[in-house]
């Protein structure tokens, strides 16, 4: 079949790529933004406690199904096949808006240090902790577009680990909770700073759509009411109103396709799940925002990407402190995360990094009974229902995201025996994250811990992992930026080494992940790549 | 998928996972065990044989016997080397039956507003 011409394709239309397609559309490009998924709806998603993004016991209920399977390493290197929900698999969601669909939405900027790791704590043996080549001042003025054109709620005078920002945020900070109020005052006791969590949520009408109603399920579910902000309701839709963005879904594009001489990108080739074909699609401009585990793979497939493609696979580690509290607390006031403190995400004393600690979302029922009980608790009879009946409402708990100290070790590549269901092999996780990581998490722990003491808990539990691979919903690291080819993926500009008009617009161009939930820095990372795309044309 | 037997002792194992002794729901309230019978026919469809071993292993009388009765039974396969994890395993699955239910909800304080 004859190959139809775009200025740019866009592979996935997710957190970046939904950014890229409608900088690039409304600059007067031309633009195929390809998704392997469908478009979602709080219908076809719905609100079943056993399969969603965020408790996935029996399947989920954002994709992708089973004709995505991976493989995962076991620490002798052996491998067996996941599907997309189950452990270890690190998925996110696939459609239209992939994760931005479903998440909790926390807004959060990296901090000037998590631009520079590797100058401020040095290079950890064994590690690949290094700088970025750019640094926050040349991604402020991105996080500033994307928070306007997206919608995130918060107070940009309460980001006081930040270089100051004035201009307002779109939309004031979210509802507090009983369990926000408690730790405001136990981390005032402290002497500990807190801040309201900054949401891409509606907390006012805005954009045509309706303000959060608080609901109790959020997090891994779509919103009933669409106050949740992802590309899926602000980039794409506008991408498509400009006339220059023709988006289509139920394409799995299998190959990066190059001219002769290997250093231009021509297009790509897909297959579709409408036609059951294959199509190839030329193009002056090639993006990939697959995420950091795709985008890895597809890279791989092409013969791209040099020896650092698919290394240092990060995502982010949670410690978890839950404690009990002599009161009811739990008001239902969702989403639930409202109150953070920034304190030690850097700065600590003997500890590489550090990171963001905060309330959590509402546990459903079966995630509290899962998640958040003691762990010497019985896990049948009238003892275990009854505690949970007494105490549910008086659990409070503080967790939040460490700052991956990386391994190259932790990596993605291809798997060499199992494909997946259009024959091409299946991505492939294997590694750890480096031993610093869990050392920083166990300190993380233990502030978190101070707080629920602070807060006057009378007994308490929990912990932080051990040595796993640390990837998930928050995956990056494995095509990093670099000026030096030998020793990264990308340029500063998100362009692929050795390419001239290939792009990357995920998180897998990130050095380090920060210690913050990492979409607004991919999303802020997208817009500016993009607008360095339309400035070369 | 289960015989009479079966799905008697499946039941009955149901309402000791999750008692109802003090007056509050339990797990047959909340239907734990047709979820239970619902998931075999498909999503746990593996674990069929597992199921059958262990229900059958709970003796023919395990449904009529009294409830403390029942829960001797219960710890000692909770104990035992060869029944120990399937145990944990469906008591597990009844809990995930239990607290999808809104009887659950209403019974911890989960409260549903939009």
């Amino acid at each position: 079949m004859a190959a139809t011409k775009y200025d740019a394709v866009v592979v996935g239309a997710g957190a970046g790529g939904g950014v890229i397609a409608w900088t690039l559309a409304q600059a007067g490009k031309t633009v195929l933004l390809l998704e392997r998924g469908r478009g979602l709806t709080f219908q076809s998603t719905g609100r079943d406690h056993l399969r969603n993004q965020r408790l996935s016991l029996y399947g989920h209920n954002a994709g992708p199904d089973e004709t995505h399977p991976r493989t995962v390493a076991d620490r002798e290197g052996k491998l067996r096949v996941v599907q997309p929900w189950q452990w270890g698999y690190c998925n996110n969601a696939s459609g239209v808006g992939s994760g931005t669909t479903v998440y909790g939405a926390q807004a959060w900027r990296f901090h000037p240090l998590d631009f520079k790791m590797a100058s401020t704590y040095g290079v950890p043996e064994g590690s690949s902790l290094a700088d970025w080549p750019i640094g926050y001042d040349e991604l402020a003025p991105f996080y500033r577009l994307v928070e306007n054109e997206l919608g995130v709620a918060a107070d940009a005078s309460q980001m006081t680990h930040l270089p100051p920002y004035d201009a307002p945020y779109p939309m004031p900070p979210m509802t507090l909770s009983k369990s926000g109020h408690v730790l405001r005052r136990a981390a005032a006791g402290l002497g500990w700073d807190t801040l309201s969590v900054p949401l891409a949520i509606n907390t006012v009408p805005r954009d045509g759509r309706d303000a959060c109603i608080h609901c109790q399920h959020c997090v891994g579910f779509m919103c009933p009411v669409d106050a949740k902000n992802g590309t899926q309701n602000t980039y794409i839709p506008r991408a498509l109103a400009t006339g220059n963005c023709t988006l289509l879904t139920g394409a799995m594009v299998t190959r990066i396709n190059r001219d002769a001489e290997g250093k231009h990108a021509t297009g790509i080739t897909y297959h579709s799940l409408n036609t059951g074909e294959e199509h190839t699609v030329d193009a002056q401009i090639v993006v990939i925002s697959g995420g950091a585990v795709e985008t890895a793979r597809l890279l791989l497939l092409s013969g791209l990407g040099g020896e650092h493609i698919g290394r240092h696979l990060q995502g982010h580690y949670y410690p978890m402190a839950t404690g009990l509290l002599e009161e009811d607390i739990w008001d239902g006031i969702g989403p639930g995360v409202t109150t953070a403190t920034c304190r030690w995400n850097h700065g600590n004393d003997g500890i590489v990094g550090g990171g963001m600690l905060a309330d959590d979302f509402i546990p459903l029922p079966l995630s509290f009974w899962k998640g958040y009980t003691p762990p010497d608790l019985p896990r049948w009879g009238l003892e275990a229902k009854q505690w949970m009946q007494k105490n549910h409402r008086r659990t409070i708990r503080v967790m939040g995201p460490t700052q991956d100290i990386p391994s190259p070790n932790g990596r993605v590549t291809l798997d060499p025996n199992v494909r997946d269901a259009y024959g091409v092999p299946v991505a492939s996780l294997s590694g750890t994250t480096h031993p610093e990581t869990v050392r920083t998490a166990a300190f993380m722990f233990t502030r978190a811990q101070e707080w629920l003491k602070a807060a006057g808990v009378v007994q308490m539990w929990g912990g932080s992992p051990g040595l796993i691979l640390s990837g998930g919903q928050h995956q990056a690291g494995t095509a990093r930026m670099g000026d030096d080819p030998a020793l990264s993926v990308t340029d500063r500009n998100c362009r692929v080494h050795g390419m001239d008009n290939l792009y990357l617009g995920d998180g897998s161009v990130h050095v380090t992940n920060g210690g913050f939930n990492p979409f607004l820095t991919v999303m802020a990372l997208a817009r500016r790549t993009g607008q360095h795309i339309v400035s070369q044309w | 998928m289960l015989n009479e037997t079966q799905t008697a002792n499946l039941k009955a194992f149901a309402a000791r996972i999750v008692p109802d002794d003090d007056g509050t729901p339990g797990a047959l309230v909340a239907g734990a065990d047709m979820h239970i019978r619902a998931l075999l026919a498909r999503d746990l469809a593996p674990d069929v044989p597992a199921y059958r071993v262990f229900l059958d292993a709970l003796g023919t009388d395990f449904a009529a016997l009294p409830p403390g009765r029942q829960d001797a039974v219960l710890q000692g396969m909770e104990l035992s080397a060869e029944h120990g994890t399937m145990f944990r395993r469906m008591a597990e699955h009844v809990q995930e039956g239990f607290y999808i239910s809104p009887a659950a909800w209403r019974l911890i304080g989960w409260e549903v507003t939009g």
